[in-house]
């Protein structure tokens, strides 16, 4: 495997679009009998191409590129820093040295292939990972500067200040309303035109308000798929948290839904920092600022999206996001 | 030619076997009907306003009515259930939400099982030994916690199963958001499982209102109006029990209206618990 830069399902990727061939991949579409070494073939071409995804692969310590813009954000452009973070699922290491500065107001994307990592990174940011027995972890998160792990940290307090959307949606089988101010009520807030108020504003804030405004006792779970998504993203935001978290926030919705996801996406990053984990390319291109590629738990190439879709500093990055790799 | 042989063959195996179950299932319901029609008819015509507003009164062979009965049945399945309910909830939310760990959870759970299939009589003489003896007598309270005793484990683990249909995203969601375990398993995962779980309770009260053997053994019964629990309490299946074995042709066709409104309150229950699954099952999806 090792040997091999390339899995079979590149391979098949490129059979898929022939009309983008990779050069350094020249008989990756020959007919089956002579595909074996065929991929051989271009594994020794690829083998100086690749030279990041190599050491990953054999398990030695790289360098990500990490492009200057974001190795020198100060620390007041900086709402979280995930630093040298390592976990462990049991045996299994899942997230290797990762190192990533996320920048204060804006929208940053983890990238990469199914199961290296995005949730998992995600998830560790509000300690969500918690739930699950036997994992360990090491280095740091810390936001806003105040530690994410480590001992005397309030897990509770932590989750009150960090907002989560999760890929499926998951409103509460209870009524719009009380959806949207569950995170006010878990804080005892009992105030009805406190709540009102709050929904009204958080639900605006989400683009729902005049989809809903007249039916906020109805409940949740009548609403459309990209309503509900809408909904969570309302729960979330509506005791203003320091950042927010979306892991593949539209991958249960239809085009139209992620539409209009994409747009307020980018309509709430300013206040709430956005950290995105998502599969499609062109989304992450559409929406994001910075773009973290990862790969087997490790962090690839970093820097603003941007260059990470036009002119990224490593081969393999370009192949990734141009979908022949991975 | 064969093909057609062995179709012929299939389809000829496949009616008479979709005879036979149809068959069957027309005799289960036949001899459900010709019960109900049998206590309809002993029952129906002993079944008047006395039954219910009426003590037995002096005549042993003429009583009146079981409205003692009904109330006793009644105040000691309510004492039960205010105490086995909370109690079989809380033990099902800890086998569902809290056994993370493996020996005790496991050992709850196998004794919950086994309570649920101990013979009722069992119940009765625990409850006799253990409260009836050290107390003196019998009494109402005793009845009210062999009920209890029988109720727990039912609640118990229909709690648990329904717990554990609440999607595991509405747990993360609720944490995610920051509230505790216990405001997540308060404010969601119950409200959520609230309809089945409700559901469980009345089968649980069903089964405790139409027990006779725990009884006889702790609450007896009596013969007044009483509503004081530390005495010997009666109950609708004591006394049925008492009349329809007893001497005298008026008890027992009154022994036959009180199977009658038994009946009826099953009949209910059922319903209640068929109407509540339904919208249970319509909100978890
Ligand atoms: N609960 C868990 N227990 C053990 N291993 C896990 C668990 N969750 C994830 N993993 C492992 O951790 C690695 C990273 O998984 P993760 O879900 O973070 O990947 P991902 O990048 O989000 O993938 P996808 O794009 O498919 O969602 C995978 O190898 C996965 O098998
Ligand atoms: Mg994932």
């Amino acid at each position: 495997m090792q040997s091999n830069i390339l899995d079979p399902t590149p391979s098949r990727m490129s059979d898929a679009i022939p009309t983008r061939p990779a050069a350094s991949q020249p008989s990756a579409d020959q007919a089956a009998p002579t595909r074996r070494v065929a991929l051989r073939d271009s594994a020794k071409a690829e083998a100086g191409r690749y030279r990041i995804i190599e050491a990953i692969r054999s398990g030695q310590r790289h360098e990500p590129a990490v492009h200057a813009e974001l190795a020198n954000l100060t620390d007041a452009e900086t709402i979280a820093k995930i630093d040298d973070f390592q976990l462990w699922y049991g045996k299994n290491q899942a997230i290797h040295h990762v190192n990533i500065n996320v920048a204060r107001g804006k929208v940053t994307a983890l990238i990469g292939p199914s199961g290296c990592g995005k949730s998992t990174l995600l998830r560790s940011v509000n300690r969500l990972n918690d739930l699950i027995d036997g994992v360990r972890v090491a280095g740091s998160i810390t936001i806003n500067g105040r530690q994410v792990f480590g001992p005397g940290v309030d897990v509770i307090n932590l989750r009150k200040r960090v907002g989560m959307v999760f890929q499926k949606p998951n409103p509460f089988p209870m009524s719009i309303f009380d959806n949207v101010v569950y995170r006010l009520r878990i804080d005892g807030e009992r105030s009805k035109s406190t709540l009102e108020a709050a929904s009204e504003k958080a639900l605006r804030g989400a683009a729902l308000w005049e989809e809903v405004k007249d039916r906020l006792k109805d409940s949740a779970v009548g609403l459309s798929g990209g309503q509900q998504q809408r909904l969570c993203i309302a729960r979330a935001i509506v005791a203003d948290p320091e950042m927010l978290l979306l892991d593949e926030p539209c991958s249960a919705l239809d085009p139209i839904a992620t539409l209009r996801i994409e747009e307020l996406i980018h309509e709430i990053a300013e206040r709430y920092t956005v950290l995105i984990v998502t599969h499609n390319m062109q989304q992450a291109a559409r929406v994001s600022d910075y773009t973290a590629f990862m790969y087997l738990g490790r962090l690839v190439e970093f820097g603003p999206t941007k260059l990470i879709f036009q002119s990224p500093q490593l081969p393999e990055t370009e192949d990734y996001v141009m979908g022949r790799f991975g | 030619m064969t093909g057609s042989a062995y179709n012929s063959y299939t389809r000829i195996v496949s009616f008479v076997a979709a005879a036979l179950c149809t068959i069957f299932a027309f005799g289960i319901v036949a001899v459900l009907c010709l019960v109900v029609f049998y206590l309809f008819g002993k029952g129906a015509s002993a079944l008047s306003w006395q039954f219910f507003t009426e003590l037995p009164g002096t005549d042993p062979q003429n009583p009146k009515g079981m409205r003692h009965a009904l109330e006793g049945t009644l105040i000691m399945v309510s004492l039960a259930a205010a105490v086995g309910v909370p109690l079989g909830i809380l033990v099902g939310v800890y086998l569902s939400e809290y056994s993370s760990e493996k020996f005790l959870p496991t050992t709850v759970r196998f004794v919950a099982d086994v309570l649920a299939g101990v013979p009722s009589i069992v119940v009765g003489i625990l409850g006799y030994e253990l409260l009836v003896v050290p107390m003196g007598t019998n009494s109402g309270y005793a009845g009210a916690a062999a009920l209890a005793f029988i109720m727990i484990p039912i609640v118990a683990r229909t709690t648990e199963e329904m717990l554990k249909l609440v999607p595991k995203s509405y747990r993360e969601g609720s944490l995610a958001l920051g509230a505790t375990k216990s405001q997540t398993i308060l404010k969601v995962v119950l409200p959520a499982a609230t309809g089945s779980i409700v559901t469980g309770v009345l089968l649980a009260i069903a089964r405790a209102a139409g027990e006779t053997a725990p009884l006889l053994f702790t609450a007896l019964s009596s013969q007044y109006l009483t509503r004081d629990p530390s005495q010997p309490f009666p109950s609708l299946t004591v006394q049925i029990y008492n009349y329809a074995t007893g001497p005298f042709q008026g008890q027992r066709t009154l022994a036959w209206a009180g199977i009658l409104v038994l009946i009826s309150l099953f009949f209910v229950l059922s319903l209640a618990v068929r109407w509540l699954t339904r919208r249970a099952v319509i909100k978890m999806v």
